[in-house]
């Protein structure tokens, strides 16, 4: 039998499945967003049911406890988004950097339309 | 020949106003003088100062960086014409006399780039600025792979041939090591011309301190990891 605290998690698992298939009926995320989040969410459940199927994914890797291996990918997964947020908070910076550009140069400094209305009478 | 001064300033009131003075009683004969000063979201009067002393003030609206400023006035001197384009700090920690010395090796067509460098001879240079110099340019060489004996100088030159070329997307202190690492990607002749630097207490509390460094650092390994070709 499964435990309670197992159910609840499973509910919220389903729950969450459910939204995904939603947005993809939405059209708001594509087939293969579908499909790998589908893919982790279905691990999980099985994680959920069979607490003891990490160790034979850890064991194999040479983990002891099958809960050390999933911290262990947590931690690597984190550190790969905290590097993917960085670099985009740069692009946002030189991307503000290129607009306060663009209206400092209309605004107060030389335009090309200067040029265009010497050449042009 | 058209010389465009570009100085970037971030509330620097109290010294532009002199800075501009100096930069227009230089003396460089045979060629025509426009100052172009890139107000980056001051909070004081720097903006109007500049503008009452004849310079041609571009204001950004939200403060970005000396970098960011640096690639606005580089931009608004190429529209306006600029043959030789120099780049100098707004705190007066360049003399103005070097302004001729940076343009000299650039108007005779002997180089593209000119670094006006603070340590051939380093008087006057507290000692952790110094270390702190070389540092930046072992770093300079290690991450961008060209050796200057001032990369972190704000007092350069550029031929317009090498401003159009030079792409300038960092927006803080990185810009020093960046316009570097520029001149080697497009292969631009330059050469490291000597400068007296005048510290004060002003100016070494408006440049690069050890914790700006060090950010400076981190930026730097950062947009060289997640750089998009």
């Amino acid at each position: 039998m499964i435990s309670a605290a197992q159910a609840v998690l499973l509910f919220l698992v389903a729950l969450i499945m459910g939204l995904i298939i939603l947005r993809y009926r939405q059209g708001k995320i594509g087939t293969i967003a579908l499909l790998v989040w589908l893919f982790l969410w279905i691990g999980a459940a099985v994680v959920i049911l069979f607490p003891n199927s990490t160790s034979v994914v850890a064991h194999f890797l040479g983990i002891a406890r099958g809960s050390d291996l999933i911290l262990y990918l947590s931690v690597i997964l984190i550190f790969y988004l905290l590097f993917r947020v960085f670099v985009r908070l740069e692009q946002i910076d030189q991307g503000i950097t290129q607009v306060v550009r663009a209206l400092a140069l209309r605004e107060s400094g030389p335009s090309e339309t200067k040029h265009n209305s010497v050449s042009t009478p | 020949m058209k010389l465009t001064i570009v100085i970037p300033a971030y509330n620097e009131g109290s010294t532009i106003g002199d800075v501009i003075q100096h930069v227009l009683d230089v003396n460089l004969p045979g060629m025509g003088k426009e100052i172009i000063v890139v107000d980056d979201g001051s909070t004081d009067k720097t903006g109007e100062i500049a503008r009452s002393k004849g310079a041609l003030v571009i204001r950004h609206l939200l403060n970005r960086g000396v970098g960011g400023a640096l690639g606005t006035g580089v931009e608004a001197a190429l529209r306006q014409g600029a043959d030789i384009i120099v780049t100098c700090d707004a705190d007066g920690q360049h003399s103005p006399d070097d302004i001729g010395k940076v343009v000299e090796p650039i108007r005779m067509g002997r180089v593209d780039v000119t670094i006006g460098s603070r340590m051939l001879e380093t008087g006057g240079m507290p000692w952790t600025r110094r270390i702190a110099n070389h540092l930046a340019n072992l770093i300079t060489l290690g991450l961008f792979g060209i050796r200057t004996t001032d990369s972190q100088s704000g007092l350069r030159a550029f031929s317009r041939f090498a401003a159009k070329r030079i792409r300038i997307t960092t927006n803080a202190y990185g810009v020093c090591s960046e316009i570097c690492g520029e001149i080697k990607r497009h292969h631009l002749n330059f050469t490291d011309v000597p400068i007296k630097v005048i510290y004060t207490e002003y100016s070494l509390s408006k440049g690069q301190g050890f914790r700006v460094g060090l950010k400076t650092l981190f930026q730097l390994l950062l947009s060289k990891l997640g750089r998009t070709p």
